[in-house]
């Protein structure tokens, strides 16, 4: 029988981007028990349903990286940098063996393999040396506790010096011991033995710590040092499971104090809490600590009450559905729109009264769909995190990323493409942007460099902003670099605002090296790209020597838009209305005026304009007064010239079919009321388009 | 038995252990480490023919080999050592007391 694994795929990779997020946070506060806790729980679960939905390759693997972050969790190692590394690495592994189990590339094994032994390297006694007495216990107690579970004793074992003058072995009771459980294991305490020149040959030193796993009572412990109850002190403690698990691997301290290499008190000394140490110092009083620890509680237990709100509050759907869902309220609009202009047209009064009902109830559902649609941008800052982390580190560059409106709702279809742009641009300011250290002390700037990345509502769009406090964007610069390249003509005079524009072009570099991470020309032109296909824009504005910000506009859905409605002849188009700055008129005297050129003078400014009717060849006689419609078109005013504005519209988007996917021009079409179709331009390709005509009929205008 | 002997040039120091080491011959033992340790640079020792130990024997000559550790020292084993010793460091705990520092083998608790 076919198991559907979706669901526990799909429950991974969610595992997993938590398992990130709690990993960096962690790198941030590495004695944090809960995240240690996090961390744990996470891999824990991955690796139950791993096993469960036969996933046995996710299960193994995991299983070794839980084992070590389990003492992690018991503090016999410590939460370090290499650790934290590793455990990224191997939060990949698992990735890219769920990504080859969905049919992708196959998942390194050896990678794997060196992941496993990078963290067994980690543990202690690893690398050679044994560690005092600390041989693990290999098995563990099982989980379901019952009466006849072995419990595990510790017991301390400290034989009188003239314990060998009674004729007494102490080897034969610890042998007895033995026998008593299914597992013993003994570390002798030997810190007390002298060296040899004053060593009595015939007294004992040594004392032992002894832990036994026995169903056996502890009397019955006690029996075995019946006889020499009076030449031996006795200590014997049952531990609870918690202590056990702790015993898997002796806490380093203990080991320490075992080896003789730290007295007791010292050790007390060090494993003090921070708030102890402090008061001890006469740094802050107890009371402020109590307060602050009271303060720490509260954080605490209120993040894990919205932690487990959130989760108990949603219900997992796949996007598909919801896919459907949008798709159908779009034909709903497009049908109540039908309705509205029917019922007007009829003058059926009881008509438009449930005309107007209908459209009240869909512009609710289609709100209330929309919102559902609606993620919050967090995740993807999220993994921004790691990805500043990384690259910083190969580039030697210390970076800080800051984040602000993680909350932002974006549709998801946006989030999902915006990723790839998003990375790109981050690359750049972490390469190009942030200096390295010495160069920003040099210029008197903190050495660690800020990239703050930022997401807020304006309208119906949201505003993504890019901000680092690197070296900045040289116009000049850009300009020289474009014109060697041979991308913009040799004499041209660009605004700042156009030359940094210029960062988008196709196989555009100004990188003196390619490094690893960015400087191939590829990149920026695809983050255009990206965002022109999510009807978005970018704007880039940039001082020398303090920084750069690149914010990217965007629709808040794609299935949706606020659309212009513009007439040319019999044909209607839509503009996306976001782009649209004004409207302003067209009269035959402009055009005699600009002496042949396609351009107008709006206030003092000079604006090119594409008229559409000549574009798409529409024909028949253009109105004596026309409009422009002018646009804001990758930052620059660019009119398109129309017969009239009709006006506002709600746009439901329905791609065009396969026939016109070379018809770049256009981004979709919409159906209006009355059941006609208006084609969605897509501005910024059209003035490409025309640019490039231009460029080939005269090549020398500027 | 405990048998000591020094070569000529004073470098190394064979001490020979055979039959039962035990309470009874510890006094004898330390005086015969401490001769050994002094008179040479270093200390050969050889269990291969013990058949008894006891927690005095450890006692001795963990002292012995961490002395000699810290003096800078060498104590090297010669022919095999018999699993009554092993037995022995594995009883009384002393399973990889001497870390890193054991390259003799003395110290591991399990036989070969």
């Amino acid at each position: 029988m076919e198991i559907d694994t979706s669901a526990f795929t799909e429950e991974a990779y969610e595992l997993l981007s938590e398992l990130e997020a709690s990993l960096l946070e962690l790198e941030e506060s590495p004695g944090d028990q809960d995240l240690i806790g996090r961390v744990f729980r996470a891999m824990h679960t991955i690796k139950g349903s791993g096993a469960m939905f036969g996933f046995d390759e996710v299960a193994e693997f995991t299983h070794e990286v839980e084992t070590v972050f389990d003492m992690a969790r018991n503090k016999t190692i410590l939460v370090t940098k290499p650790l934290i590394d590793l455990t990224l690495a191997a939060r990949d592994q698992i990735r890219a063996i769920l990504d080859a189990a969905a049919g992708g590339e196959p998942a390194d094994k050896e990678n794997a393999q060196r992941i496993i032994q990078g963290l067994r390297a980690l543990l202690p006694g690893a690398g050679g040396a044994p560690a005092a007495g600390a041989a693990p216990t290999s098995k563990k107690p099982p989980a379901q506790a019952s009466e006849d579970e072995p419990h595990v004793y510790r017991i301390r074992i400290k034989p009188s010096p003239d314990i060998f003058a009674n004729g007494t072995n102490p080897l034969l009771l610890l042998s007895e011991l033995r026998d008593l459980g299914e597992e013993c294991q003994v570390i002798a305490q030997y810190d007390k033995l002298p060296p040899l020149e004053n060593l009595d040959p015939e007294t004992c030193y040594t004392s032992w710590e002894v832990f036994l796993t026995t169903q056996k009572s502890e009397n019955a412990i006690r029996d075995v040092f019946i006889f020499v109850d009076d030449q031996c002190e006795l200590n014997i403690r049952l531990l609870d499971r918690e202590e056990v698990l702790g015993t898997d691997v002796q806490k380093i301290g203990n080991i320490l104090v075992q080896r003789g290499d730290i007295p007791e008190e010292v050790l007390e000394q060090a494993l003090k809490p921070i708030g102890d140490r402090l008061v001890e110092a006469g740094a802050v009083s107890p009371s402020q600590v109590k307060a602050a620890l009271a303060e720490q509680n509260a954080i605490k237990s209120k993040r894990d009450k919205k932690v487990q709100a959130e989760s108990a509050a949603s219900v997992r759907v796949p996007s598909e559905k919801l896919d459907g869902l949008v798709d159908l309220v779009g034909e709903l609009v497009t049908v109540q729109a039908r309705l509205n202009q029917t019922a007007s047209n009829r003058q059926d009064h009881d008509l438009q009264l449930i005309a107007e009902e209908v459209e009240r109830l869909t512009g609710e559902l289609r709100d209330n769909t929309m919102s559902i649609r609606m993620l919050a941008i967090g995740t993807t800052f999220n993994k921004f995190k790691r990805l500043v982390r990384d690259l910083s580190t190969e580039l030697g560059k210390k970076i800080e990323l800051t984040t602000e409106g993680a909350e932002t709702e974006l549709d998801k279809t946006v989030i999902d493409q915006l990723n790839d742009p998003l990375v790109h641009i981050i690359r750049n300011s972490i390469d190009h942007g942030i200096e390295t250290p010495d160069i920003r002390i040099k210029n008197g700037k903190n050495p660690e460099g800020l990239i703050h990345l930022s997401a807020i509502h304006s309208g119906a769009s949201v505003l993504i902003r890019v901000e680092d406090d690197g070296k900045g964007l040289d116009p000049e610069f850009l300009t020289r670099k474009a014109i060697e390249k041979g991308q913009i003509p040799p004499d041209s005079q660009l605004t700042d605002k156009e030359a940094f524009q210029l960062i988008f072009g196709a196989g555009f570099s100004t990188a003196e090296k390619i490094t690893n991470v960015s400087g191939r020309g590829v990149g920026m032109d695809v983050v255009r790209k990206s965002i022109d296909a999510l009807r978005g824009s970018i704007d880039v504005t940039s001082v020398l020597g303090k920084g750069t910000v690149i914010t990217l506009k965007l629709p808040l859905t794609l299935a949706i838009i606020e659309g212009l409605l513009v007439q040319v002849a019999d044909e209607l188009f839509v503009l996306p209305l976001a782009a649209v700055e004004e409207c302003v008129e067209l009269s035959r005297r402009d055009i005699s005026n600009a002496h042949g050129r396609h351009v107008i003078n709006v206030r003092d400014e000079i604006v090119p304009y594409i008229r559409i009717r000549d574009r798409f060849e529409i024909g028949g006689t253009p109105p004596d007064i026309e409009q422009i419609v002018i646009s804001d078109v990758e930052g620059k005013r660019t009119g398109f010239v129309v017969d009239s504005v009709i006006g506002q519209h709600q746009t439901v988007i329905k791609s065009l079919g396969s026939n016109f996917e070379h018809s770049e021009e256009f981004s979709g079409a919409t159906i209006l009321g009355d059941g006609t179709v208006a084609l969605i331009l897509d501005l910024s390709k059209m003035v490409r388009y025309v640019e490039a005509e231009e460029d080939l009929s005269e090549p020398a205008a500027a | 038995m405990i048998d000591l002997s020094v070569d000529d040039a004073g470098d190394a120091g064979t001490l020979t252990l055979s039959g039962g080491i035990t309470i009874q011959h510890a006094a004898q033992l330390k005086d015969t480490l401490l001769e050994g340790i002094s008179a040479a640079k270093g200390l050969v020792i050889d269990l291969s023919e013990v058949d008894r130990v006891d927690l005095s024997a450890i006692q001795l000559l963990f002292a012995a080999h961490r002395g000699l550790n810290d003096k800078g020292k060498s104590l090297t084993v010669a022919g095999t050592i018999p699993e009554a010793w092993h037995n022995a460091v594995k009883e009384s705990g002393y399973s990889g007391s001497m870390n890193a520092d054991d390259t003799t083998g003395l110290w591991t608790g399990e036989g070969k």
